[in-house]
């Protein structure tokens, strides 16, 4: 019997292999042939249960399933089917097939928007992880004052967008704000901006304000990544020779390549969905200048009522963060397995 | 459906118990969520038949939002509900969660039974889509065709001629100003297009913005946009614009921004004006750092209140004399869903607020509107909305808004142009104006 209950488990460790099927085989005709008093049936009763269907993980998975389901997969295939009416909010929705995907395509908006996104973006991958990064090499280090900075460093997380957004926006206004009386004050007038009604910066001045909360995150994301280096590389390296910039181009940062991953995937994903600021901070203003998708989507369908198109809208930024996310996947992958 | 009928009755008549009814509403293929909300429906079906028809108690669903707006709502109902020894239940949603809430509720089973929304073409909208109640039976009864100006009346009916809406309180757009401002300058308010050039050109040499302005949300610009349509091309050319009759390639409409145009270069608005929220261009004015405000009665009540005497208006300078004055005189009012439970009670209620005694109380606890029904006395006005009334009856036309004149997706279309127009006059008019034409076009095509 004992036989029997390790080839069961040594069956199911690797049912994902192909060799489970052999292994399992072998095993129950050896006990088979030594315990021949084990009726046949109940082999095969064990058998089947092992193979095919293990019942206990189904059982816990059931009920966060059900409700991913209902909150998470039904909206979401509800969003697909919206987007193929063009339901007002109030009368039936009526199928109109791709009418509002080859409206979509023919309004300019959706390019601004989406071009918006990719300023967004392009900002957002940079600032943040390179001021993330610094700090975080910088204040690697156990001090009193070193801790006091990462707080600070760090509090802009706990407001919530809607703060961050006034503040920035008075912080910004073109005669009394800070910015515009610090430069001018340090004999920089000439820099002085109108920055949140210049339809050429407005977006890069939205997008510096998510920068400011971002910094705090991406620092500590790094300083606990910094931890789980092992001091004795940095110190290997520096007994052969490395001066401090080889340390941490050729060591540190390839070993922070993990965190460096998450933070790219999750700024990919945060600058698409980018809405907040730009509802707090410009309305999308002056004119379309810093709308991104999530805004137009959110005014069509929640100030036009064209739940609709809103949706068709929601489906096109879906499908643009998806492609993004499956791009970079593949690449780290592919990359991952190139240097095992 | 019949088979769920089936069920549901026997629900309702205890032959079946729940747990075999989600069972059974499975095996017709329902899905789950189906199945609760059904049972859901149901349960509240139960505990709402023990009302009867007619019943004095009813629900009542309202928008106002700031502290004074559900003082003076409250104020209403607690006398009303004393009047009539009727039970309300009023539930207050905030005015930004309104307009899409008031569609879920007209969209329900079970909605409430008085609503308030605003006029123009929001409430048209469900009223064209046959979710109002048609109370032309309580106009007739109250007398309200005598009580109502004409212009409120029109946003009333619905296109078979019928009422659905009661226009209860209006406010009104004019050019606010400070007397003693224009006093300290040596300026009148003008009266003409060359006097408003002389008192802008004076102001800006005295180093004061002529026009203050916030336009971060651009519906600033819209009531801009409106005023110079109405006095350069008239209240008929502006109704048929925001009506999709006309069309925004028109050189009437170039002509509109090439005023606009040319009053922007000569510097007599503020600047950078979206980086600004309407009220916060109002500090600028109460310094006496400009001078005037397009800009709607609200204002007043956003004034510091020690300032609020000093706080004047007129009316936009004419540009042509031929073409009659109009104003802009948002209405908002009540209706009943169609759908609605206790609709005579809901009936009886709009008579009240529509009535003079609930017209006065409304003004009287200080609803920072007037009242639409011209029988009340305008005694009990304070001097500043005395002055409005008589400024909006001196009007040849009223006109909404432009987002309450123009379809909604169109609006936002257009006042979005405004910002882009404001931000950089020089854009390419033609090129802005026909894509803007090209789009309301394929909106109105539709309908």
């Amino acid at each position: 019997m004992k036989g029997e209950v390790l080839s069961l488990i040594r069956a199911n460790r690797c049912t994902a292999s192909g060799k489970a099927h052999d292994t399992y085989e072998m095993a129950t005709t050896d006990i088979q042939a030594e315990v021949p008093s084990v009726p046949s049936h109940q082999a095969n009763a064990r058998r089947r249960v092992s193979r095919h269907f293990n019942f206990t993980p189904w059982l816990f998975l059931a009920i966060p399933l059900l409700i991913y389901f209902i909150w998470v997969i039904e909206p979401l295939f509800y969003s697909f089917y919206l987007s193929l009416t063009d339901w007002d909010g109030v009368t039936n929705p009526t199928f109109v097939g791709l009418k509002n995907y080859r409206t979509l395509l023919q309004d300019p908006v959706l390019y601004i928007s989406f071009l918006n996104n990719l300023k967004v973006l392009s900002v957002f991958l940079i600032v943040p992880i390179a001021g993330g990064l610094s700090l975080a090499v910088l204040f690697n280090r156990p001090s009193r004052t070193v801790n006091v900075l990462k707080a600070a460093i760090y509090s802009p997380m706990v407001l919530s967008f809607i703060v961050i957004g006034l503040i920035w926006s008075w912080f910004y206004l073109p005669n009394e704000g800070a910015l515009n009386t610090l430069l001018r004050d340090a004999g920089l007038g000439f820099l002085a901006q109108s920055w949140l009604s210049n339809a050429h910066i407005a977006i890069f001045s939205v997008t510096f304000a998510a920068c400011w909360r971002q910094i705090g995150y991406v620092m500590l994301l790094y300083l606990a990544g910094l931890n789980t280096i092992d001091p004795t590389l940095v110190e290997a390296a520096k007994v052969d020779g490395a001066n401090g910039w080889q340390v941490f181009a050729r060591i540190i940062f390839p070993l922070l390549a993990p965190i460096t991953t998450i933070i790219v995937i999750a700024t990919i994903i945060d600058s698409l969905q980018f809405f907040d600021l730009v509802f707090i901070m410009t309305k999308g203003g002056p004119g379309y200048a810093s709308t991104v998708l999530a805004n137009f989507m959110f005014t069509e369908a929640f100030t036009n009522f064209r739940y609709g198109y809103g949706a068709a809208i929601a489906v096109v930024q879906f499908l643009l963060s998806f492609v993004f996310i499956v791009l970079y996947l593949t690449y780290m992958l592919r990359k991952g397995a190139d240097t095992l | 459906m019949a088979d769920i009928q089936t069920l549901l009755l026997d629900l309702q008549t205890g032959k079946i118990a729940r747990r075999d009814f989600i069972s059974r509403s499975v095996a017709l293929g329902l899905s789950f969520s189906t199945a609760s909300a059904l049972l859901a429906a149901c349960g509240s079906g139960n505990s709402g038949t023990t009302t009867g028809a007619a019943s004095k108690d009813f629900t009542f669903t309202t928008n106002a939002t700031t502290p004074d707006e559900k003082k003076v709502a409250k104020a209403l109902v607690d006398t009303y509900s004393k009047q009539s020894g009727s039970k309300i239940k009023v539930n207050y949603v905030p005015g930004a969660d309104y307009p899409s809430a008031i569609r879920t509720y007209l969209s329900s089973s079970i909605p409430p039974d008085a609503l308030a929304y605003y006029g123009g073409l929001l409430s048209q909208f469900f009223i064209g889509r046959g979710l109002i109640l048609d109370i032309s039976d309580i106009w007739e009864k109250n007398g309200w065709a005598t009580a109502f100006p004409q212009a409120f009346q029109g946003t009333s009916k619905g296109k078979d001629g019928k009422y659905y809406f009661l226009p209860q309180n209006w406010y009104w757009w004019a050019t606010f100003y400070r007397p003693s401002t224009f006093r300290k300058h040596n300026v009148t308010p003008p009266t003409t297009f060359d006097e408003l050039y002389t008192v802008c050109n004076k102001l800006k040499s005295d180093g004061v913005v002529p026009f203050v302005v916030g336009a971060q949300a651009p519906w600033t610009l819209a009531g801009w946009f409106d005023i110079l349509d109405l006095r350069i091309n008239g209240p008929q050319f502006h109704t048929d614009l925001t009506g999709g009759k006309a069309h925004y390639t028109d050189t009437k409409v170039k002509k509109v921004f090439g005023i606009w145009r040319d009053m922007i270069k000569r510097g007599y608005f503020t600047k950078s004006a979206s980086a600004y929220t309407w009220d916060q261009q109002i500090p600028p004015l109460v310094k006496g750092e400009g001078g005037m405000y397009v800009i709607g009665r609200f204002i007043y009540d956003s004034f510091p209140a020690d300032a609020q005497s000093d706080l004047d208006f007129f009316s936009f300078p004419t540009y042509d004399p031929a073409i009659p004055t109009a104003e802009e005189a948002p209405v908002d009012g009540y209706f009943i869903p169609k759908h609605a439970k206790n609709q005579q009670a809901a009936k009886d209620f709009l008579s009240y607020l529509g009535s003079v005694d609930g017209e006065k109380l409304f003004v009287t606890s200080g609803g920072g509107a007037l009242s639409a029904n011209t029988q009340v006395p305008n005694s009990v006005y304070s001097k500043f909305d005395a002055k409005g009334v008589e400024f909006v009856k001196k009007a040849s036309a009223v006109s909404q808004f432009y987002d309450r004149d123009t379809d909604a997706t169109v609006s936002t279309r257009g006042m979005a142009f405004f910002g882009q127009f404001f931000d950089n006059p020089d854009l390419d008019l033609n090129k802005g104006l026909s894509d803007l034409d090209q789009f309301a076009q394929s909106i109105y095509s539709k309908q």
